[in-house]
């Protein structure tokens, strides 16, 4: 079974392609590979996009100073006595990226683009090996796994890593939302903006619906308990997360009042 | 080197057979010695390779040094500074470039640092064999305790094997390429179980928790240690009161 036939079984949510996948002695790698090729595709288009906008619509420096001036102000609406002292220092912080994005590389400024290619290619790779395509299905993997084991589960942690990693081929729609934004940008427009949200929605559901699927033949579940075991593994990493915080906070506030303690 | 190549793989993927096969393999120990060893001889090149790579696609040093400096210098607070404010801020400025610019730029930018790169191909190998042998031992302190498949040579060549998910950080080859560190431990740590469980025929439940045990007794020792430090630290300030 290719990588393509498998990426197109598992967003046909074909049982066959599942469950074949669950059998082979290298289910963990098989789904390492679609996640890898996903991912990769995600970066080369989403780092792509970014590249091309800059080339064929360069900002100018007093463009991006707006740029970054507007998105701290939609993010972090304050007074407008706070805005105009931290004004200058945004504008100052763009103008440094801004002048620093465009020094010429060691190799000297004919080797630009070549290290532009080198950038895209570093920058894509890493897509697949960042929090949301190898940390979710490590940590998700994980957490379902082991809430599906009380559940009566039968896989393996290799077989639930592996059919786990089908849940991410729809983000192979990420890089239609990209275009639609490379449109959007050269033609200075924001109307596919809706679009660009409906698109993210529907992979969403899309890559929820097949990990549901996933579950269930991995672990040889009905789909009920399937959601059940996802369900309560989201409420573990929300506890383990709050749990995490709590021990963190309590050993730092009970450092500093030692020290401040000691100190007085 | 291809079977250490499929070994490699075998391991990163959880298969079994690769884990039984180093347990039982003649002389465990000194196999999984051999792949640690080439493991992080082969991260550490890679390292070496992408800091050069790095080096000619990033801009010069001094330039990024001038440039940061400069605008700085237009922020509101340094118009602010006295002559004295202002000729200990460069000297601070100066002092963390020196100390730390390697890091912005990612390649040595001084002959310290350079011969610091050069030596991880000695060094990176070095600390994961030692990391492997302290970690295998605390381990087999729990993993191995009443345990008749408990040897400690078969242990350590087997969760030898778990150490693989670290050679994905030769994707940072690639300039602007990283790999999440806090990832790359937790694929170790499911495969430090996984190994545990095989080397020494033990429930997971107990390989969890052997797998465990070392960090643990890490996190503690870094508490005691914080203490001590948050105790000497006051003492001091006291005793530099009286």
């Amino acid at each position: 079974m290719s990588t393509l036939s498998l990426i197109a079984g598992a967003l046909l949510l074909r049982g066959d392609a599942f469950k074949i996948l669950r059998e082979r002695s290298d289910v963990f790698a098989r789904g390492f590979v679609l996640l890898l090729a996903v991912g990769f595709l995600v970066g080369v288009f989403a780092t792509g996009t970014r590249m091309l906008t800059d080339l064929v619509r360069p900002q100018t420096e007093a463009e991006m100073t707006q740029t970054v001036l507007r998105a701290f102000e939609n993010s972090y609406p304050q007074s407008s006595e706070f805005r105009s002292s931290i004004e200058p220092y945004i504008s100052e912080g763009a103008a440094m990226g801004f002048e620093l994005e465009r020094l010429p590389p060691n190799s000297g400024a004919a080797f630009r683009p070549f290290s532009r290619l080198l950038h895209w290619l570093g920058e894509s790779i890493s897509i697949p090996f960042a929090g949301r395509f190898l940390g979710l299905l490590l940590i998700g993997g994980l957490f379902v796994q082991l809430s599906s084991r009380w559940l009566g589960g039968k896989a393996g942690i290799a077989q639930m890593l592996g059919l786990g990693a089908l849940g991410f081929a729809p983000s192979l729609l990420e890089p239609l939302s990209n275009l639609l934004r490379l449109g959007g940008s050269l033609g200075g427009t924001d109307a596919f903006g809706p679009v660009e949200n409906l698109i993210g929605f529907v992979a969403l559901v899309w890559g929820v619906a097949i990990y549901i699927k996933a579950t269930a033949v991995a672990q040889q579940f009905s789909y009920g308990r399937a959601i059940a075991a996802i369900v309560i593994a989201v409420g573990l990493v929300i506890l383990v997360t709050l749990a995490l915080a709590a021990a963190t906070g309590a050993a730092v506030a009970a450092f500093i009042s030692v020290l401040v303690g000691t100190v007085r | 080197m291809r079977d250490y190549v499929h070994l490699w793989m075998s391991a990163l993927f959880l298969k079994r057979e690769a884990y039984e096969y180093q347990r039982d393999r003649k002389n465990s120990f000194a196999h999984g010695l051999a792949f640690i060893a080439l493991a992080g001889l082969v991260v550490a090149v890679f390292g070496i390779a992408g800091a050069a790579l790095r080096y000619g696609t990033e801009p010069n040093v001094d330039a990024v040094k001038n440039v940061i400096l400069n605008h700085l210098q237009g922020m509101p607070f340094y118009a602010q500074f006295t002559p004295r404010n202002e000729s200990e801020f460069l000297s601070g400025y100066n002092r963390v470039w020196d100390t730390f610019g390697s890091i912005f730029v990612g390649h040595p930018t001084n002959a310290g640092a350079f011969a610091g790169l050069l030596a991880t191909a000695v060094t990176t190998p070095l600390l994961w064999i030692i990391g492997w042998l302290l970690y295998g031992g605390l381990a087999h302190l729990i993993a191995g305790r009443g345990n008749p498949h408990g040897s400690i040579g078969r242990g350590l060549g087997t969760i030898a094997l778990a150490t693989s998910p670290q050679l994905l950080n030769i994707v940072a080859v690639l300039p602007g390429a990283s790999v999440g560190g806090v990832l790359i431990g937790l694929w170790t740590m499911i495969l430090n179980v996984f190994a545990m469980r095989t080397a020494y025929r033990i429930s997971t439940s107990r390989a969890l928790v052997s797998a465990l045990f070392p960090l643990l007794l890490l996190l503690l020792l870094l508490v005691l240690f914080a203490c001590l430090g948050a105790f000497a630290l006051t003492s001091a300030i006291q005793g530099g009161r009286r």
